[in-house]
């Protein structure tokens, strides 16, 4: 291997059967006796059947056997999540083209929160271990020991994401819905019993639990081969030193447990919380969740660094350019990683000074990148092209570091506090993950694959078009699904949102995003057809004579249709010498030093202003508007004091050009106040409960009906969590809309469609909303009389739809009982200004109102002066959904208070 | 082996070597990434809040392929 050094290398996978050769005295527990035994008793049954001996490779060594199951279970957890995406994706697409929607809110979002959990953990943390397990083995020579313990991790990394999926009922109806909707992470004290109206099932928070314990015993397996090595080596004495791949899956081995560690505190604590016990404080949790949230990322970001290091100098057919400096990124990746936790969290009330030094460390962990990829570059300066092939090995390497540098490259951006309040939790970030996790990260992971699963069968891959047309359409499908969420990300549209403004460019882009997952999802067809074939049609590895740099050239050169690059080692004599190698890589790493500095004295004075403005209540202006929130599941409680005062559920009253202070707490879930304007700075704020998160900024000079967004998923009913900004004119009296209508509310995405009350017939849809908005259409008319119609269909009423409660007594049943009329009152009101000392008081005064009935066309008609109105049902909806059976302790529950069938009438004078 | 495998030392050395083709990945994808961030100013805080680590992600990227055009082969 070019890059090992004089490590000892083999090519095979071989182990030996513990537990028959020991003495009695050395014999194992008897717990371990035991494992072993029942996986022994299993693997005999089952190798009687060819299929699963074919498959499983049942008549190989338990280090195969155990690597290939891990690899057959990441690949139908990641088939399973990409089914979960779909899912998801269709129900987008269908609300983008006004479809009806087939899943309930609650199946949409579990399949959301399922996606990433199976993707994550079941797929990409589950192979990462089957491969470095097998790496580090064979790279330092050793035999794997403990067998049971390696089963016991696979087998609890397995079960937690059983767990994870919580409940469901077969009988006496198929019921999926009690399946966490949580988002991959978790907010506390979102889903907790007795405080979030949304309850998990606890068995979500075991299953978390049962994750981190199985990824820390691999560690501690990793680790004991690793001492038995170091041990037997007397250090590294007669070894020379490590190749430079082994340092990262060291860096692995220790983030693992540092990590998981903390995911482990947080889901206990959310559990002992969960059943009553425990202090509760949602912002601690969720900074020691992060400091999980954030390691992960880069636990399986080393994937791809390890592809590099191990792969690129097996095909330039020399070393790396700089073994220190390989080595020194490694150190500098695992000491930073695990303290990185608060950039995720730059928008909570956290102190400035915690989230400015976070800024600064991350910034620094650039270094390390920089480092890999100048290094892993560099490695190939002088290779001629004859000597290289794009086979699926070097073709998906190419991607993959391509794709890390697009996704790496906007990660300063996001790191930039006052960047980050324009594209915290907007699809901008959805785009950087995902560029991350599908152009780097799964990238590496199928370029390991295509150089390694034939090791693993001893088969060569069977059919190299199969192996480009899967390349093909990874790199086309990926591509686009990253572009067109930044597309959707640059117009401010938050993540996880079910239910958007049907504007012409946020449906373009939903289309083409649906496009590229289905793309996506497509050419992993081409790969598994691959995977299948080999496995019993491949023909033989013979490894004979080989070193593994040249088996694995020759399996490579089995995904290429006409292979012509010898795939032997060739002699490698250095010419350049390392000293000036190395004067190479200092300048670099000095150049990349001296930018970072130069760009973090350039941002810092904005982004210590961001964060302390979060943080600390702000110093405003006279005339201010002083605006304390509480965000509850699934509205703001609004209550506005000095230059307006009043009271309001989901409504902010300002007026043109007015500074308002907010002043935001939240109950049950952290929220998110967001107001994503385009030609103001966007107001973008995390709401922790039990905290409280300031915000200061100058209303627009157009007066309108700005959406007002929740920005942090809050539950099922998060994309109905919508407000509206009523923006009056600075000097009193009305104006007309026009304005506002021809520049579409300044662009702004959450803004809900103006059109004229005239002829209006406001429908309502199964969402509870009318015509597909939240709030509904802003309906403009000129004093006087005033008329328009609206109309509740039966066939809205469904399992999304919050106006009648899902429980055993089904929602038709319960309309027909109670004369298709429900306990609440569609009304007219207006939102009255009364002139006081100190400045106006505002109220909402009934001018009509009647309960609501379902499936009547009703008119509203009044003679009304210029001023502003509200529509609808202006007060939340307590929603409950018990269907039969009803939720349990075992199940979780939902509840919530919801408000979505309103909006606003602006008569101009 | 499998048989498939052919040697064919004598093969020309025309076309792009992959150092080459690395680097235009490295252009392709900072040119989308530096897009990624550009395309949020007309939002009024771009020139303070996001600019320079913009112009530092270009300018990085810009001296990264001068130091390695300029540097010695792995030789």
């Amino acid at each position: 291997m070019a890059s090992t050094g004089s490590a000892p290398t083999s090519t095979t996978v071989t182990a030996t059967e513990g537990g028959t050769t020991e003495p009695i005295f050395e014999r194992p527990p008897m717990l371990v006796r035991f494992l072993d035994q029942t996986e022994e008793e299993i693997r005999s049954r089952l190798a009687k059947i060819s299929f699963f001996r074919r498959v499983f490779m049942l008549e190989r060594d338990w280090m195969t056997r155990i690597t290939m199951l891990m690899v057959i279970l990441a690949v139908v957890w990641g088939a399973i999540g990409a089914f979960d995406i779909f899912g998801f994706q269709t129900q987008v697409y269908a609300w983008a083209m006004g479809q009806p929607l087939h899943l309930s809110n609650q199946e949409i979002y579990s399949s959301l929160t399922l996606h990433g959990i199976r993707m994550l953990f079941g797929f990409a943390q589950q192979f990462e271990m089957a491969i470095f397990g097998v790496l580090l083995i064979n790279a330092l020579g050793i035999t794997p020991r403990h067998k049971w313990a390696l089963y016991l991790s696979v087998f609890l990394l397995n079960l937690s994401i059983i767990f994870m999926e919580g409940p469901f009922y077969i009988y006496p109806q198929f019921n999926d819905n009690f399946f966490p909707a949580l988002g991959w992470y978790y907010y506390s004290p979102l889903g907790i019993h007795g405080l979030s109206l949304y309850v998990a099932s606890p068995l979500w928070y075991v299953g978390w639990i049962l994750l981190s314990a199985s990824t820390i015993l691999w560690s501690a397996w990793m680790i004991a081969h690793l001492r038995e090595w170091w041990v037997a080596h007397h250090g590294l004495q007669g070894t020379g030193r490590l190749p430079p791949f082994l340092l990262f899956i060291l860096a692995t081995i220790i983030l693992i447990p540092l990590g998981y560690v903390m995911a482990l505190a947080a889901a206990a604590w959310d559990l002992v919380n969960y059943f009553g016990v425990g202090p509760v404080s949602p912002l601690v949790n969720l900074v020691v969740f992060w400091f999980f949230g954030h390691t992960i990322v880069y636990i399986l970001f080393l994937i791809p660094i390890v592809a590099y290091y191990l792969l690129i100098p097996i095909f330039a057919k020399r070393p790396i350019y700089s073994y220190r400096f390989a080595f020194a990124a490694a150190v500098m990746f695992t000491v930073l990683t695990p303290i990185l936790s608060i950039h995720h969290l730059y928008l909570t009330p956290l102190p400035a000074v915690a989230s400015v030094l976070t800024m600064v460390l991350t910034f620094a962990i650039i270094i390390p990148s920089a480092i890999t990829f100048f290094t892993v570059w560099m490695t190939m300066k002088g290779v001629k092209r004859k000597d290289w092939e794009w086979n699926a090995v070097t073709l998906f390497l190419l991607l993959s570091f391509a794709g890390s540098v697009a996704g790496g490259l906007t990660g300063p951006d996001n790191n930039t506090i006052s960047f980050d309040i324009d594209l915290h939790n907007t699809m901008f970030i959805l785009s950087h993950f995902h560029a991350m996790a599908l152009l780097s990260i799964t990238a590496g992971a199928f370029a390991l694959t295509y150089a390694l699963f034939p090791v693993l069968v001893g088969r060569f891959w069977y059919s190299p078009r199969l192996a480009q047309a899967h390349f093909v359409g990874s790199a086309i499908g990926w591509a686009g699904l990253v572009m067109f969420m930044d597309f959707l990300g640059t117009t401010g549209l938050l993540r996880r949102e079910l239910i958007f403004q049907q504007t012409a460019g946020v449906v373009d882009d939903q289309i083409g995003l649906t496009v590229f997952v289905i793309i996506t999802l497509l050419a992993q067809l081409f790969l598994a057809a691959n995977l299948v074939l080999t496995v019993f049609f491949g023909r033989l590895v013979s490894a004979k004579g080989l070193s593994l740099d040249e088996t694995i050239r020759a399996i490579a050169a089995s995904t290429h249709p006409n292979p012509r690059v010898p795939i032997h080692d060739v002699p490698f004599a250095r010419q350049v010498p390392r000293a000036r190698r190395e004067r190479v890589e200092r300048t670099w790493v000095t150049v990349a030093a001296i930018l970072i500095i130069a760009v973090l004295v350039a941002v810092a004075p904005s982004a210590w202003n961001a964060a302390s403005g979060l943080s600390t209540p702000a110093d405003p202006p006279a005339g201010t508007v002083w605006a304390n929130m509480t965000g509850y599941q699934y509205y703001w409680q609004v209550q506005e004091s000095g230059a307006i005062s009043g009271t309001f559920a989901n409504l902010l009253v300002v007026h043109a050009g007015e500074w308002v202070a907010v002043n935001a707490t939240a109950v049950g879930a952290t929220q998110g106040f967001y107001l994503p304007f385009r030609s103001l700075p966007v107001v973008n704020i995390e709401v922790p409960p039990d905290s409280e998160t300031y915000a200061l900024f100058q209303a627009p000079s157009q007066p309108g009906v700005y959406g007002m967004a929740n920005a942090e998923y809050n539950g099922p009913w998060f994309g109905q969590d919508v407000g509206a900004m009523v923006v009056l004119p600075a000097g009193g009296g009305m104006t007309n809309l026009d304005a506002f209508a021809s520049n579409g509310g300044a662009g702004d995405v959450y803004n809900p469609p103006v059109q004229t009350a005239v002829g209006a017939s406001l429908t309502g849809d199964q969402e509870g909303l009318f015509d597909n908005s939240v709030p509904g259409p802003t309906l403009s008319a000129t004093a006087g009389p005033v008329a328009f119609q609206w109309t509740v269909p039966v066939s809205s009423i469904g399992i999304d739809n919050y106006l009648v409660n899902i429980t055993g007594t089904s929602q038709g049943t319960w309309l027909a009982e109670h004369n298709y009329t429900l306990p609440y009152d569609f009304g007219l009101y207006a939102v009255n200004s009364t002139a006081t000392s100190s400045g106006s008081t505002v109220r909402l005064s009934t001018i009509t109102a009647a309960p609501l009935r379902v499936g009547a066309t009703e008119t509203v008609s009044e003679d009304l002066p210029a001023g502003v109105y509200l529509y609808g049902l202006v007060s939340p909806i307590p929603y409950v959904y018990a269907p039969d059976p009803g939720p349990s302790w075992m199940t979780g529950s939902q509840e919530g208070n919801v408000m979505g069938l309103w909006g606003v009438l602006w008569v101009a004078p | 082996m499998g048989g498939a495998v052919t040697s064919n030392e004598g093969s020309d050395d025309r076309g792009v070597t992959p150092f080459t083709v690395f680097g235009i990945g490295l252009v392709v994808a900072t040119a989308w990434a530096l897009y990624m961030g550009v395309a949020f100013s007309g939002v009024p805080n771009f020139i303070t809040g996001a600019l320079p680590t913009i112009v530092g992600v270009a300018i990085a990227v810009a001296a990264m392929i001068a130091i390695a055009l300029w540097a010695p082969k792995n030789d």
